[in-house]
């Protein structure tokens, strides 16, 4: 795996296995410095760069189905719409990673991405970053952590990234890897429901995959090259995404 | 040309829109935007040398082998140990954050005594005075009252230590926590299991070892019978769902089936001396009957049934929800017998008896108190109960212990947070928290071969923290410390030259027999290892009695153990997740039921629409939750998911905060069996 030969790093979720377990959810948290929740934190304000949804079948009782829906930045690699939107370049595309990547030391707060974001997959820091006294010691040494005012998101855990680098460097190697560079939520999942790796190459095994049967992006119909692929067998989890994702079962 | 006020005007104007076509405005914009990146409101991640540390994780009986990346000392992050014979590189989501737990605000810090309704600070030794005046008084007036260890976490080196420091005192009880899991008598060869029929257990979602569980999952088809639509459930190859509390009709509906079509194992069935009753009892519950009473049409009993025994070695599993207590005995004898007709007892991918690290001398079991379950006590019986682990007690009912304590009683709490059977503690002593406390991990519950890990210290406790067995020896006047029982339990496993070390670090191996000494054995489990006994244990398929002496109790249980009640017409089902549904947590769990929609949440109930229209009450309406035992109030969640009149309320942090799991759990009250998973109950709008 190469990180200077236009790699196109990405994931293959396999719905049928994931469990809902929210390992992923913690274990980006941890690696990313994602602050705990407010004590006024909703669905709505609070930062998870990595959220899993439950997608219902749409059917009572009991016939109901559901499964557990991963949601993160998708790494669109056309026409990236926060790219374009970004008055301040806070977000580029790394042309040898193929990774989005935001940076919040250039962010402005002004959320025009989040609004261009189909996916609604970045996040606003409507607080300063706390933790309970002492938990400090805790944080990640490779990942800063944002201030409030900044809008941030999953970059596929760039401090990893950067850790493989140096570890090839180090090694004398230029090519990172394929084992030194896994993103927190792909080490964490107990199901192995996540596939990681360079969609540039295709005798990866994500690659491989992301080309299955069975496998599809969210909005494809948009063209942004997404670089996050999902997988189900069950044909109604298809039919759901083609008819809207986030329909949740009905409530109330 | 003379310059007027109206041309000034525009000068200034002009310059300043023109101001903003330059790139200074918006240099000044990132000039600020940096240097606001180092202001006071964001916290400075430590720095320093950052190196790997291995430890196993005490946090449920499944025994995770640990990865913990440090700075310096201080771990910032866990993940799980590749390759792990029991684990296999998993760590569930309270393991993944279990490095902030010695760190959380509300840590205990020094001993409590209650005073009315609040604590007071107190010295250990002024407890441990308590306790040994309470011991004194006992003996000097042979009082038939009972001083008991209830242990959170049976099965450590500890626990040893209680049953022997208890064989010595007077009428001396060790008690099982309810639902410990780390007490079943037998392991579960998964590898190798082509069915698991799952009554309740969350067998996808914490269940055993979880690695190994999900590892197996590729190979095992998997049955749950469940009235939740759990995740379980959804990922089950069928789903059963059932009425609440008529698990043993289902259990022997399928018997009746298997029985009367001759699908069962003959051969196995001729060890059972009772099987003649066994059948004789299933004869009583054909499929329409079992369909009547089950809610599951009576052509899914029997397709289930065939789909049981054909793919096998098939199990079937009965394991109490984490958040909602224990399953009844009888219910679990209802279950457990259908092993006996697919003949998965004592087979390869059934059950197989679970060995057991060699123990030290003078912890044979002869000198051991034996265990006993919360329900075998009678009732105000207890004098001194000494809770070891009181945050993992969160989710017991406290009813159920709080019955069996005599008139005049101490109850003390081993625990790092006031919280779970804490809060209602005389005494509440603090204690090591995870990563700090130095002590083994025993094998986790569902793997037949012996294990033995070392959950070496990662952290220096707080000062005043003891350890269980510490503060028993300080009652006692004296006796062993743990550390050096752990050494003599390493020392006996190295004389035994039994099994292997893995290794956490490489992955790799090495025999016992080439170890050349215990210290380098307790070296390479210190530093973060695990001992596996690979030599089968011998397992005899001795003769026994499938109902034992419960025949007419199982046919109680399985005619159902919710009786209808105009009063309280729906059934409250608890539910909870391992490793949160009771006691303290990291707050970076909020992600998952604060900051998004992924668990309910401690505060919430769910009802299907049909319900809730009923009782006229809608998403994000609080209602009140009333039984015969109690009422709780929470926030209503309409799914469609949900059973017709049902309420399924999850026991769990919430994002109030302000919803105790114990309110739910005392309401749902403790039936004569010591269970508290089911309740009838009515509904109305706060």
């Amino acid at each position: 795996m190469a990180a200077n030969k236009s790699a196109r790093y990405g994931m293959v979720i396999d719905l049928d296995r994931c469990t809902g377990c929210g390992a992923c959810m913690v274990a980006c948290a941890i690696e990313n410095n994602v602050p705990p929740a407010n004590a006024k934190a909703t669905e709505r304000t609070g930062i998870t760069w990595m959220r899993v949804h439950r997608l219902g079948n749409g059917r009572p009782f009991p016939d109901s189905r559901a499964v557990f829906f991963p949601i993160l930045c998708q790494q669109c690699g056309h026409h990236t719409p926060c790219v374009a939107v970004c008055p301040q370049n806070a977000v580029e595309v790394d042309a040898a990673t193929g990774i989005v990547d935001q940076m919040p030391q250039r962010c402005l707060g002004c959320r025009y991405c989040m609004a261009a974001c189909p996916y609604h997959a970045r996040y606003f820091n409507w607080w300063d970053p706390a933790w309970p006294a002492g938990m400090e010691k805790t944080l990640n040494p490779d990942v800063a952590p944002r201030m409030r005012g900044v809008v941030e998101k999953c970059n596929l855990c760039h401090g990893r990234l950067h850790r493989a680098e140096s570890k090839a460097a180090a090694e004398g190697r230029r090519d990172i890897a394929a084992n030194d560079y896994v993103p927190a939520c792909v080490e964490a999942c107990p199901a192995k429901a996540i596939t990681f790796g360079d969609l540039a190459d295709d005798q990866t095994e994500v690659a491989q995959l992301a080309r299955s049967e069975g496998a599809f992006r969210l909005l494809e119909k948009l063209g942004t090259e997404s670089k996050v692929y999902y997988r189900s067998e069950r044909p109604w989890v298809h039919q759901a995404v083609k008819s809207g994702i986030g329909k949740e079962p009905q409530r109330g | 040309m003379g310059l007027g006020r109206r041309d000034l005007l525009k000068l200034v104007g002009g310059g300043a829109a023109g101001f903003f076509l330059t790139p200074v405005p918006w240099r000044l914009i990132d000039g600020v935007a940096i240097r606001t990146e180092s202001w006071p409101g964001v916290p400075d991640p430590p720095r320093g040398e950052v190196r790997t540390r291995y430890t196993t994780c005490t946090l449920c009986p499944a025994a995770c082998g640990v990865r913990a990346r440090c700075v310096v000392d201080q771990p910032v992050s866990l993940a799980g140990v590749a390759s792990h014979p029991a684990s296999a590189g998993v760590l569930c989501p309270a393991g993944l954050c279990g490095h902030h737990l010695p760190l959380l605000p509300n840590r205990l810090r020094q001993a409590l005594a209650r005073k009315g309704d609040n604590f007071q600070p107190v010295g250990i030794d002024a407890v441990a005075g308590a306790v040994a005046t309470a011991l004194a008084d006992m003996r000097q007036n042979g009082s038939a009252e009972r001083v008991a260890v209830l242990d959170a976490r049976p099965g450590r080196t500890a626990s040893l230590m209680y049953r022997r420091w208890l064989r010595a005192a007077p009428n001396g009880t060790y008690l099982l926590a309810p639902s410990a899991e780390a007490t079943a008598p037998m392991g579960i060869d998964i590898a190798r299991t082509g069915t698991v029929l799952s009554f309740g257990a969350p067998v996808l979602d914490g269940w055993g070892t979880p690695g190994r569980v999900l590892e197996a999952r590729k190979t095992f088809r998997l049955i749950q019978v469940e009235t939740r639509q759990s995740r379980t459930a959804l990922l089950a190859d069928g789903w059963l769902p059932i009425r609440p509390g008529t698990e043993a009709a289902l259990a022997l509906g399928i018997a009746n089936v298997l029985i009367e079509e001759k699908l069962y194992d003959a051969a196995a069935a001729r060890n059972a001396s009772d099987f003649a009753a066994y059948a004789a009892l299933a004869a009583q519950f054909p499929p329409q009957r079992a369909a009547q009473l089950t809610g599951i049409p009576a052509q899914t009993i029997i397709a289930a049934a065939h789909d049981f025994v054909g793919h096998g070695p098939a199990i079937a599993i009965a394991a109490s929800d984490p958040g909602g207590g224990p399953l009844g005995e009888d219910e679990q004898i209802a279950i457990a017998a259908l092993n006996v007709l697919s003949g998965s007892i004592g087979r390869e991918g059934g059950f197989l008896p679970r060995g057991e690290a060699s123990r030290p001398a003078g912890f044979e079991e002869a000198a051991l108190a034996p265990e006993q379950g919360i329900a075998e006590v009678p009732d105000a019986s207890i004098r001194v109960l000494i809770i070891d682990d009181a945050r993992a007690a969160g989710t017991w009912c406290w009813s159920a212990i709080e019955r069996k304590l005599a008139a005049t009683h101490i109850v003390v709490a081993m625990t790092e947070f006031l919280e779970g059977a804490a809060q209602h503690a005389d005494f509440a002593v603090p204690a090591p928290a995870y990563l700090e406390a130095g002590e083994d991990a025993p094998a986790p519950p569902d793997v037949p071969a012996a294990m033995f890990s070392l959950a070496g210290a990662l952290l220096k406790p707080p000062p005043e923290a003891v350890d269980g067995a510490a503060f028993l020896n300080q009652v006692a006047g004296g006796g062993p410390a743990l550390a050096d029982v752990l050494k003599q339990r390493v020392a006996a496993i190295h004389a035994s030259r039994r099994g292997e070390v893995f290794h956490y670090a490489d992955a790799s191996r090495t025999a016992v027999r080439d170890v050349k000494s215990a210290a380098d054995l307790w070296k390479a489990l210190e530093e973060g290892g695990c001992w596996i006994d690979h030599q089968p244990t011998p397992h005899e398929k001795p003769l026994f009695a499938i109902l034992g002496d419960a025949p007419d109790r199982v046919l109680e249980a399985a005619s159902g153990r919710l009786p209808a009640d105009a009063q309280f017409p729906l059934a409250l089902v608890p539910y909870g997740w391992r490793g949160a549904a009771g006691g303290a947590i990291s707050p970076i769990m909020t992600k998952l039921y604060q900051e998004s929609d992924l668990r309910p949440g401690g505060d919430t109930i769910e009802l299907h629409p049909d319900t809730a229209r009923k009782y006229g009450v809608a998403d994000g309406h609080v209602a009140i939750v009333q039984t015969r035992c109690g009422s709780c109030q929470r926030r209503v969640r309409v799914d469609e998911s949900v059973m017709p009149g049902v309420i399924q309320a999850e026991v769990g942090p919430s994002a109030s905060g302000n919803c105790r799991p114990e309110a739910l759990l005392n309401a749902c009250g403790v039936a004569g069996d010591g269970t508290w998973r089911l309740a009838r109950a009515s509904l109305r709008r706060a």
